[in-house]
């Protein structure tokens, strides 16, 4: 576009480059957490815009992709429920269709798929919930406390979620007897985005806090 | 200290993260989300500017709420389709439930069946002119609302108050935030004559101008230079033009287009000499200009001609306006939805 004087062009392109570097982040988290591409990719959209409309007040914030974070975790759990029931309305084939698409995607990618498969399946039937807590805690390698704030709930429902939801994932698959700690270091977390070193350890907020103070998603 | 099942749940979640297609990624990068580039303001109301003719223009201003969309996305400055067709049967018809088909008594809105004239395209956006027999109307469709601002040249107050299915047409008098609608009136060589610039907010979509009037003979295109320097190519047939912009610029000048060639006008208002467009709406600026206007006479005594609109936003968008002697003078339509 056309911009003689300069205001409106670097805010554009301000916000593109916004969009390129965290835009793949919000995908594949929203991509774990709906479960299903389309939805992700609509999901990411709508997050987008709406930070887009608060772009002037998100752009002074320490980490605007946080914020964006948070914007699309509060998406998808209030579209949660209608996105549960429209998948349990899906017929069975679709599924298993879809399932084995994932699956030959993963093969392709990370050969790795015949040992994750059972737990693929048993993530995809937990709540959107659940999910949440889970992509945010070993995806997104957030500790308790910033996963609260993104979820917009305590630390105590934090943990309760995420014990439930281990608690289904180990009723769904078979885990080796031996639950020691076989990586120190922690997952592999190459598409989240980053904001702590270690998730037991709260270092960086979610980047809500501006100078004029809170703003809530 | 993680367990293997959480060091499986993490291989497994990164595995499948990174199986999203890279076409995904670069969907979501292609959309132009409109990102805004200061923060609104309270949106509050001020016509500055003169009428676009001795005859007194009414103004009536109906919403339809919708549901919620992305602001004004898809919106490009030249329009994806310009046509004299009507607009398509959905647009049409929204529009038409918005236009009231008689006006009351004392109206000044014309009468008669609406007939469309003009119609501009811009992505998902169309924005379509009708006119009866005594006025002409701008409706505006989007995904998320339906906006008709409706003028006429004929003489009396269109301030009425009215209840109609569920409409609430605003009382002529008082202020309220929201938009302002200015007549800017044309360009000096009269290629551009009786121009309306509107500014209008939503609350879900933010802020929009629309800019409507008559082109002379002989013009076949114009391109509305804004005051923050980006140009908007309108829609221009059989003699009406039309352009609209997200946002609250005003535009200042003009290129019109004949068969002599591309000159640059600016564009004044009617009132000798004005520096024609209209200021976006300010904060607070809605009350004390109305009391400005009515209170502002020339050296004979008689009030000047300094037409006072303004349009309210409740939940979303409504129109009101406020009436002085000389000037334009509106009223509001607005309906949930």
């Amino acid at each position: 576009m056309m911009d003689r004087r300069g205001g409106r062009a670097p805010v554009r392109q301000e916000f593109d480059r916004f969009v390129a570097e965290a835009g793949d982040g919000l995908l594949r988290a929203a991509y774990l957490i709906t479960w299903d591409l389309a939805d992700a990719e609509d999901l990411v959209q709508e997050c987008l815009f709406k930070v887009a409309r608060r772009w002037p007040r998100v752009r002074r914030m320490e980490h605007p992709a946080a914020y964006a974070r948070t914007v699309l975790v509060h998406l998808a759990l209030d579209d949660g429920k209608q996105r549960s029931r429209r998948r349990a309305e899906l017929a069975e084939a679709a599924t298993a269709s879809l399932e084995r698409h994932e699956d030959d995607t993963a093969v392709r990618m990370l050969g790795r798929v015949e040992a994750s498969a059972d737990l693929m399946q048993a993530l995809a039937e937990l709540s959107p919930r659940q999910r949440v807590a889970l992509v945010l805690r070993y995806f997104e390698d957030l500790c308790e406390a910033d996963v609260a704030e993104a979820m917009g709930c305590s630390v105590g429902t934090v943990k309760s979620t995420t014990s439930r939801a281990l608690d289904r994932l180990r009723g769904l698959v078979e885990v080796p007897a031996d639950s020691s700690n076989r990586n120190a270091e922690g997952p592999t977390t190459t598409n989240a985005i980053h904001l702590n070193d270690r998730k037991d350890t709260c270092v960086v907020t979610q980047g809500l806090r501006t100078n004029e103070g809170s703003m809530t998603p | 200290m993680k367990t293997a099942l959480e060091d499986r749940l993490s291989d497994a979640l990164a595995q499948r993260a990174a199986s999203v297609p890279r076409v995904a990624s670069e969907r979501v990068r292609s959309v132009d989300y409109q990102p805004r580039r200061q923060r609104l303001a309270v949106p509050v109301a001020v016509g500055a500017g003169a009428a676009a003719s001795a005859a007194t223009v009414g103004t009536v201003l109906a919403v339809v709420l919708g549901g919620a969309a992305p602001a004004y996305a898809g919106w490009s400055p030249a329009p994806s389709a310009s046509t004299t067709a009507p607009p398509s049967p959905q647009a049409s018809q929204s529009c038409l439930t918005s236009l009231p088909s008689n006006e009351p008594a004392g109206g000044q809105l014309g009468s008669g069946s609406w007939q469309s004239v003009l119609t501009d395209v811009r992505g998902p956006f169309t924005v379509a002119l009708f006119q009866n027999d005594g006025a002409y109307a701008a409706c505006f469709t989007s995904p998320s609302f339906t906006e008709v601002t409706q003028m006429s040249a004929a003489d009396g107050s269109a301030s009425n108050a009215q209840t109609q299915n569920g409409t609430v047409r605003g009382s002529g008098s008082g202020s309220v935030p929201g938009g302002s609608i200015v007549a800017v009136g044309g360009t000096s060589s009269g290629d551009l004559q009786n121009v309306v610039q509107t500014h209008l907010s939503t609350t879900a979509d933010g802020p929009y101008t629309l800019v409507d009037g008559r082109v002379a003979t002989g013009v076949t295109a114009v391109t509305l230079v804004r005051d923050d320097g980006q140009d908007v190519v309108a829609t221009v047939e059989d003699g009406w033009l039309i352009a609209w912009w997200p946002g609250g610029a005003a535009a200042t000048s003009a290129q019109v287009t004949n068969a002599s060639g591309t000159s640059t006008e600016a564009l004044q208002s009617a009132d000798k000499g004005g520096p024609g467009p209209a200021t976006p709406p300010q904060p607070g600026a809605c009350a004390s200009a109305a009391g400005a206007a009515n209170a502002s006479k020339s050296s004979d005594g008689q009030p000047t001609n300094v037409p006072v609109h303004c349009t309210t936003s409740g939940s979303s968008t409504s129109g009101q306006g406020l009436s002085t002697n000389t000037g334009i003078s509106g009223a509001g339509l607005k309906s949930g939805g």
